[in-house]
């Protein structure tokens, strides 16, 4: 993979698109467990973001002074979430977070993992945007139900519940497809 | 540790803290429990697959929805300048035109050679507002595609439709407003306009609000003068033998606009030809397969059916804001008929 400095170099000194938008990438969700972890509501969150990579756009051609672009990145995160709201602190040393584990790789090892990971990629992408979210939040960020209820100004039964619903729906829609798969291969063992 | 029940397992703290490895202990406290269950090992190591699918997969999903706001932004913003930027040429060049007193200087720069046509596209289940620079405004409904392409707003303003749009045409008598699909062309003044010309149906419709439009049909080259609250269906055709020397034919009919009468007062009436941009669906006496079709748009679903007679029958309703079930449920009542529902995909059977 390569690495977000080298992506940031790439994309102030040659102006490069793709490495602007594949720098985005890697820090969109660390930015937002950034923010979560200071209580923000996650549309400011959202806002921040964009609002920090629109400027970054603009004043490429002035940002290659840099010398550290992840502390930069996250200052200017952290700034702007101040400027949203006044109680988020704005030291950076707190923010270095990280994701626990290294459960990426896992998935994509073999077939019916890549299989699955494609079948609930799909369901998670028909789910409602606020469902969506929550699951995102709760599965890929990590985040408490206390947490994602403070973040989204949701009551912490409403969150369980929202989750709750959505697992199971996409816990279903994996049966359904397992059910048809065996089916698929009763047919096939009876005709032959 | 109990039996845990596995569906509350997906949403169960320490069990994801277990599958993402995120905490020491929650991973030691299941790697002890498997041990000593050794028989739930395989349903465990199961719904941890699901557990980690799911965190990769909502990742996925939110970024790139983020980033296609981004882009969206990003382009948006670029357009903009690239037209300051022109308005200023286009100012600077009627200054010298004036000091200079010729004519025909007033021609617009060529010099920004990088400008690219813009494509706007909506996804099945999704509709856009749009306001073009020369103040159009244009709602694009579910499925469908837009393209402006470079040098618009010029000398003449010209877009290129697929799907299904609705037009209201800032009025420029010296630039007309043209809007070309695959089965007909159109000449507008200002004017309100819907247009729709899904590659998959059998029809092209233009039904027209208020204004005048002029409509020729890619296949001959009569034209057709559409009046307020009228439409013109294009019939899809095969091609006419090129030997035959016959006249030239328009494919369809002009026909009156529906009247939506569920919304309908005495002051203000409601067509159904552009219901969908205020969120109604509306069927005034279709067939199923037509039905089938515009739901699969309006919702984002795959509708199989498995009856062609059923297919003719037609029927009239109207929704806003219904659920997918609620609305076959609807249609069922006039014309009874069955259907399941499983991942997205609608089995329409008699």
């Amino acid at each position: 993979m390569v690495q977000p400095t080298e992506l940031w170099e790439r994309f102030v000194e040659q102006g490069s698109r793709e490495a602007y938008y594949e720098l985005y990438v890697h820090y969109y969700s660390y930015l937002s467990l950034v923010g979560a972890k200071r209580k923000c509501d996650a549309g400011m969150v959202k806002d921040a973001i964009n609002d920090i990579f629109l400027f970054f756009w603009d004043k490429r051609k002035s940002l290659k002074h840099i010398a550290a672009s992840h502390n930069y990145i996250v200052t200017s995160f952290l700034r702007k979430l101040a400027k949203k709201n006044p109680l988020v602190l704005r030291d950076i040393e707190s923010a270095e977070l990280s994701f626990g584990g290294n459960f990426e790789d896992a998935v994509f090892k073999d077939h019916d993992q890549q299989l699955l990971y494609q079948t609930i990629k799909k369901q998670v992408a028909a789910l409602p945007p606020k469902q969506r979210e929550l699951i995102y939040q709760k599965y890929y960020l990590g985040l408490s139900y206390n947490e994602i209820s403070a973040s989204n100004n949701l009551s912490i039964n409403t969150v369980y519940n929202t989750i709750y619903t959505a697992i199971k729906k996409l816990k279903l829609s994996i049966h359904g497809k397992k059910a048809l798969e065996l089916l698929t291969l009763a047919v096939i063992i009876i005709f032959f | 540790m109990s039996t845990p029940d596995f569906l509350n397992l997906l949403s169960n703290q320490s069990f994801i803290n277990y599958c993402l490895d995120r905490s020491p202990e929650d991973t030691d406290s299941w790697n002890n429990y498997i041990t000593l269950h050794p028989e739930e090992r395989e349903e465990i190591e199961r719904m941890k697959q699901i557990v980690v699918a799911t965190a990769l997969a909502a990742k996925s999903v939110e970024v790139e929805t983020q980033l296609e706001f981004l882009k969206s932004s990003i382009e948006e913003k670029e357009h903009h300048i690239r037209n300051r930027r022109k308005a200023w040429w286009m100012a600077a060049a009627a200054v010298c035109a004036l000091l200079i007193g010729i004519r025909g200087f007033w021609q617009p720069t060529t010099t920004d050679t990088s400008r690219t046509p813009v494509i706007y596209t909506t996804e099945k289940a999704q509709k856009k507002k749009l306001l073009l620079q020369d103040g159009t405004t244009v709602v694009l409904n579910a499925g469908s595609e837009l393209e402006i392409p470079t040098g618009y707003n010029d000398r003449q303003r010209t877009v290129y439709l697929k799907g299904e749009a609705f037009f209201d045409v800032a009025s420029d008598s010296l630039r007309p407003f043209f809007v070309e699909t695959d089965r007909i062309k159109l000449r507008v003044l200002g004017t309100a306009f819907n247009v729709k010309d899904y590659p998959e149906d059998k029809t092209a419709e233009t039904a027209l609000i208020r204004g005048s439009v002029e409509l020729t049909e890619a296949e001959n080259s009569l034209v057709v003068l559409l009046k307020p609250n009228q439409k013109y269906i294009s019939q899809k055709r095969p091609p006419l033998a090129k030997d035959s020397g016959s006249e030239e034919r328009l494919s369809g009919e002009v026909l009156p606009l529906k009247i939506d009468s569920a919304v309908s007062t005495r002051e203000e009436l409601h067509i159904v030809e552009t219901s969908w941009t205020r969120d109604r669906l509306v069927f005034a006496d279709e067939p199923l397969d037509d039905i089938a079709k515009k739901l699969e748009r309006w919702y984002g679903v795959e509708i199989i059916l498995t009856d062609a007679a059923l297919g003719r029958k037609n029927y009239s309703a109207s929704f806003e804001h219904e659920k997918l079930e609620d609305v076959l449920e609807a249609l069922q009542f006039s014309n009874p008929f069955h259907y399941t529902y499983k991942n997205d995909t609608i089995m329409i059977t008699r």
